[in-house]
């Protein structure tokens, strides 16, 4: 796999309007300048298999929300996991269940994060920018 | 005539002997060659064996040299002298044995000048033959096999020093040794130190095992070599002499690859029709042995003696022949008068032998045993073979002793008396006497005797006969003591019998009888059926007649009984004996009764226990129809319970599945609000702060501050959910129940509590015990105090001084943890109420919370089979206790 991080964009599956675009506002507020491409259920999600090997740039992250329509959140993660490819592709799941079952799920599945998203639109800020930090692949404007 | 009759015999007489003597000659001569030939045989693989044995046991000896050198780094040359000095004494075939070092080239100079002092020898140098024979120094090579000791040194001294794998035909074996690891001998060769004789040298290696091996051929780890001088003809000389007979030449072909070279003759032997070739293979040789027999071998001692006997057989069997014809005539008739006269005779004699033989046969065989003794000194005179047989005496010991001493002495004055009549009566009859046999045993005997008169009536001899009655007695005796068996068993039978004469008189009764009865033997005896003494009454106590007595019964009916129940009365006595009876008649020849039999058991208990258990019968079953009724009556009370029992059961399993169905309702709830109840939560919190953010110019203060109340309220919006679903995974999660430390758990929790305590500048005390455990599941526990911590920091905040007190105790059925504040407290009155889900006493801006904690904490100590309570005062303080089961 060969592909540019400086361009490439993050994936974020992500049902709900709203968190959709406060998630995008909330990238934006910390000055990354990557793309953002969104799946809005799994199925759309897993579509993007299809247009990674067609050439499209392949994300340096995906932002995963699990209770999705279609394709549960869970059977994506597991079949990108799976993929030969694509498996090495990080994905961070971003939800709102702190259930124990959800986390010991997508930690089974091989998720790389499993981040629970706050209510509170200034903690979900400060997640936004651990995200960044933590993918220190991700370009920022300085 | 006269002639002709004597010639022919003697003719045929002279040619038979002859052809019969000459046959016998060559037949001898033959089986002589037979027998040589076998025999030569039978040497020649003795003496191969021999060989092959000898020449296998000298070289083995010299292994044991090669054990030597292979455990020794360093030998001396006494030492070599002492270990093959034994060798060389036992073993004459072995001249001389040498240790032949492989010396590297680098190591020469070295080894030669070591030589110099070690020999004595001024110009030691490794050395070879040159093309003349003579020595040079030896070439440069890569190593070196130089014979540097040799045993005995005298006569061999001229071979130290010199490079054996210099020469060809050394060198081949000694590669052959090193490859196949074994002993080797050389073809023939000449010796440097003496070639006047056949020799060959046997070539053993000896490895450096400290050193590695690349492969078989390599010489890299071989040491050197054992070399033994071997003379051929000592060497065979031994081994063929050992076995004695000498008529017999040897001469050793060594034939390996092809080769045909005479090593060892013994003898000048060409006879090449009687030669037996043998192989033998040793140290990698192969050697023909060519064993020929000398002439003399096969030369026939007393070849013509037997032919000489024969013939002169012959001519004595002729003349003597001759001789006989001439005397014969006359002789003839002499034989015939006499043969006739024999004849005569033996007819005569034969009848007579006839009627003897019969008579003997009488005498000798009869069943009794015959004696006749001389009357006047009771001398045996003669005695039959029957006699013989049965006491086991020889003639010749009988024969002239006293016939008293036949006689047992126990019955021996009898005999003296049977003796005393038969001198004045000349007989005895049928007196039982005792004989004592050969070996000490008795055989009784009948007596009877005659005697034999002269004409004057004077007594000759006695005609004795001892007719064995032992076998008889022995069958008396038997009789008599199974009639003993008989009474024994009639008296002691538990059964009585009386028999009675045809007149019912008691003959014979025994004791169970006389028991029964209540009479002894005697009195019994004599009494008739009819007798005043007894009456008889049957089953139902009704007498019987005296003509159903049982003797009676029997008397008229002449048919046996069995099995009569009947109950006797004594009148003396004037109780009743119970009895069964039976009995039956013995008629006789004339079909007229001889005798009746009755015979009786008493079974007076059987008959009362009988009645007993009749009784009980009767009552038992009473009771049985009874019980019957209770039974069946409890049996449907039981099917209608068993009936209620299902009915439950049916109704369990709906109540289990709607609870099933409840559970899976509940986690998809519970999914749902995790999932979709925060999102729009998020969007509102989310979009009144982006409000405030981006658009605070456009909106007044007011504005500003109602976009914070709906922050405010979303917030605890999520709060109250987040502990819902906490309240809910109580329900859902699954209790461990075991052992737990409480310090540690408690040490963590003030660690995670730390900041809000320092904070609220609390003091903490715990006092329980550092060991303090107890049966609880670590999360439910752990729950429970943090919520109880939570509240005792965040109602003892606003205290003076805030403390909290952290403590345990147990007894025998419980443990018990307390968490003891000094803070705000509460009114008794409310104390149910806390525990319930919602419920606060306090407004939101006094004391934050959600009032779902302590209901979590009952819940999770429900779960433990615990239990929660609290003891509070207003503005003194609370202290909640938690309670567990042992």
């Amino acid at each position: 796999m060969n592909y540019q991080l400086k361009n490439n964009p993050i994936l974020l599956v992500e049902d709900n309007p709203l968190d959709v675009d406060l998630t995008i506002r909330a990238f934006k507020s910390s000055n990354l300048i990557n793309p953002i491409e969104v799946a809005r259920d799994g199925e759309e999600a897993l579509k993007y298999i299809k247009k990674w090997d067609d050439g499209a740039a392949i994300p340096v992250v995906i932002l995963l929300d699990l209770k999705l329509p279609k394709v549960d959140g869970l059977d994506v993660l597991k079949t990108l996991k799976e993929h030969t490819i694509y498996k090495t592709i990080p994905i961070v799941v971003l939800t709102s269940s702190s259930e124990n079952s959800d986390i010991k799920a997508a930690y089974k599945l091989g998720v790389n994060s499993y981040i629970v998203k706050p209510v509170n639109f200034d903690n979900f800020l400060k997640v936004a920018g651990q995200i960044e930090l933590y993918w220190n692949v991700l370009n920022k404007l300085p | 005539m006269k002639k002709k009759y004597t010639l022919v015999p003697v003719l045929f007489v002279l040619i038979i002997g002859i052809v019969i003597s000459v046959s016998i000659h060559l037949k001898t001569k033959g089986d002589f060659i037979n027998a040589k030939n076998s025999l030569l045989t039978n040497i020649i693989t003795t003496k191969k064996n021999t060989i092959n044995q000898e020449l296998k046991k000298t070289f083995q000896s010299i292994e044991v040299l090669k054990y030597f050198f292979e455990m020794n780094s360093v030998i001396s040359r006494e030492e070599f002298k002492n270990y093959t000095s034994p060798i060389l004494t036992i073993n004459s075939g072995i001249k001389a044995i040498s240790w032949v070092p492989k010396i590297e080239d680098n190591r020469r100079f070295e080894f030669e000048s070591k030589g110099r002092d070690e020999h004595i020898i001024k110009d030691f140098f490794i050395k070879e033959l040159n093309t003349e024979n003579k020595f040079t120094k030896a070439k440069k090579r890569n190593f070196y096999f130089s014979v540097n000791f040799i045993e005995p040194i005298q006569g061999n001294k001229n071979a130290i020093g010199y490079d054996i794998f210099s020469n060809i035909d050394r060198q081949s074996t000694i590669i052959k040794a090193v490859e196949t690891r074994t002993f080797q001998l050389t073809p023939v060769i000449n010796l440097v130190q003496d070639s006047t004789e056949n020799s060959v040298l046997g070539i053993l290696p000896v490895y450096d095992y400290t050193k590695p091996t690349k492969d078989s051929i390599s010489f890299t780890n071989v040491k050197g070599l054992i070399s033994v001088v071997c003379k051929i003809n000592n060497l065979i000389n031994t081994a063929f002499y050992k076995t004695s007979e000498e008529d017999i030449d040897l001469y050793i072909y060594d034939i390996t690859n092809g080769l045909n070279e005479n090593i060892y003759k013994n003898g000048d032997s060409i006879d090449e029709i009687h030669t037996q070739k043998r192989i033998i293979e040793i140290g990698g040789r192969i050697w023909e042995l060519h064993f020929t027999p000398k002439p003399v071998f096969y030369k026939f001692k007393g070849a013509y003696n037997s032919l000489l006997t024969g013939l002169l057989i012959t001519l004595i069997l002729a003349l003597l022949l001759i001789f006989l014809q001439i005397k014969g005539e006359k002789s003839k008739e002499i034989l015939f008068r006499f043969q006739k006269e024999q004849k005569n005779r033996k007819k005569a004699e034969q009848s007579l032998q006839e009627s003897e033989e019969k008579f003997k046969i009488l005498y000798h065989e009869s069943p009794d045993m015959l004696v006749s003794i001389s009357p006047t000194d009771a001398l045996i005179l003669q005695c039959n073979e029957t006699l013989l047989q049965k006491t086991g005496y020889l003639r010749e010991e009988i024969i002239g002793t006293s016939i008293f001493k036949m006689y047992h002495k126990s019955c021996i004055d009898e005999v003296k008396k049977a003796f005393q009549q038969f001198m004045e009566t000349g007989e005895v009859l049928s007196k039982e006497l005792l004989l004592k046999t050969k070996n000490g045993s008795k055989i009784e005997v009948l007596l009877n005797v005659k005697s034999v008169k002269d004409k004057t009536g004077k007594i000759l001899f006695s005609i004795s006969s001892w007719r064995d009655i032992s076998s008889w007695k022995k069958t008396q005796e038997k009789v008599r003591k199974s009639e003993e068996r008989y009474s024994r068993l009639l008296t002691n039978l538990e059964a009585g019998i009386v028999v009675h004469a045809p007149d019912t008189s008691i003959i014979l009764s025994n004791k169970k009888a006389s028991e029964l009865l209540g009479l002894t033997v005697d009195q019994l005896k004599g009494k008739t059926a009819i007798d005043p003494y007894w009456k008889f009454i049957d089953q139902n106590s009704i007498p019987i007649a005296p003509e159903d007595y049982p003797v009676n019964r029997i008397l008229n009916s002449r048919k046996p009984f069995q099995d009569l129940i009947l109950g006797v009365i004594k009148s003396e006595l004037n109780n009743i004996v119970w009895l069964t009876v039976s009995g039956f008649l013995e008629i006789n020849d004339t079909n007229e009764i001889d005798e009746i039999v009755i015979n009786f058991t008493e079974i007076t208990q059987q008959k009362t226990a009988n009645e007993e258990v009749a009784k009980l019968n009767a009552a038992l079953e009473d009771r049985v129809a009874e019980r019957t009724l209770q039974l069946e009556l409890s049996e449907g009370a039981l099917l209608n319970l068993v009936d209620d029992l299902n009915m439950q059961t049916s109704a369990l399993d709906t109540v289990n599945k709607k609870l099933a169905s409840i559970n899976a309702e509940m986690e998809t709830f519970t999914y749902s609000v995790s999932h979709d109840l925060k999102a729009p939560l998020r969007g509102i919190d989310g979009y009144s702060k982006l409000l405030i953010d981006l658009y605070k110019n456009d909106l007044n203060e007011e504005a500003q501050g109602f976009l914070k109340n709906i922050r405010t309220g979303t917030l605890q919006m999520n709060l109250l959910i987040e502990d819902l679903l906490s309240y809910s995974r109580i329900e859902r999660q699954e209790f461990q129940i075991k052992n737990v430390p409480l310090k540690p758990l408690i040490n963590d929790l003030l660690t995670l509590l730390s900041g809000e305590i320092k904070k609220s500048n609390i003091q903490i005390k715990t006092s329980f015990s550092n060991n303090f455990m107890l049966l609880a599941d670590s999360n439910g526990l752990k729950l429970a105090l943090r919520n109880l911590l939570d509240n005792a920091i965040k109602f003892s905040s606003k205290s003076k001084n805030p403390k909290i007190e952290i403590g345990s105790s147990e007894n025998s059925t419980h443990w018990l943890i307390f968490v003891r504040d000094n803070g705000v407290g509460f009114d008794m009155k409310y104390h149910d109420r806390i525990f319930k889900i919602f419920q606060r006493l306090h407004l939101p801006e006094e004391y934050e919370g959600t009032g779902i904690g302590l209901a979590m904490v009952e819940k999770a100590m429900h779960r433990m089979n615990g239990s929660i309570w609290a003891e509070s005062e207003l503005n003194i303080g609370t202290c909640f206790y938690l309670e567990f089961k042992k």
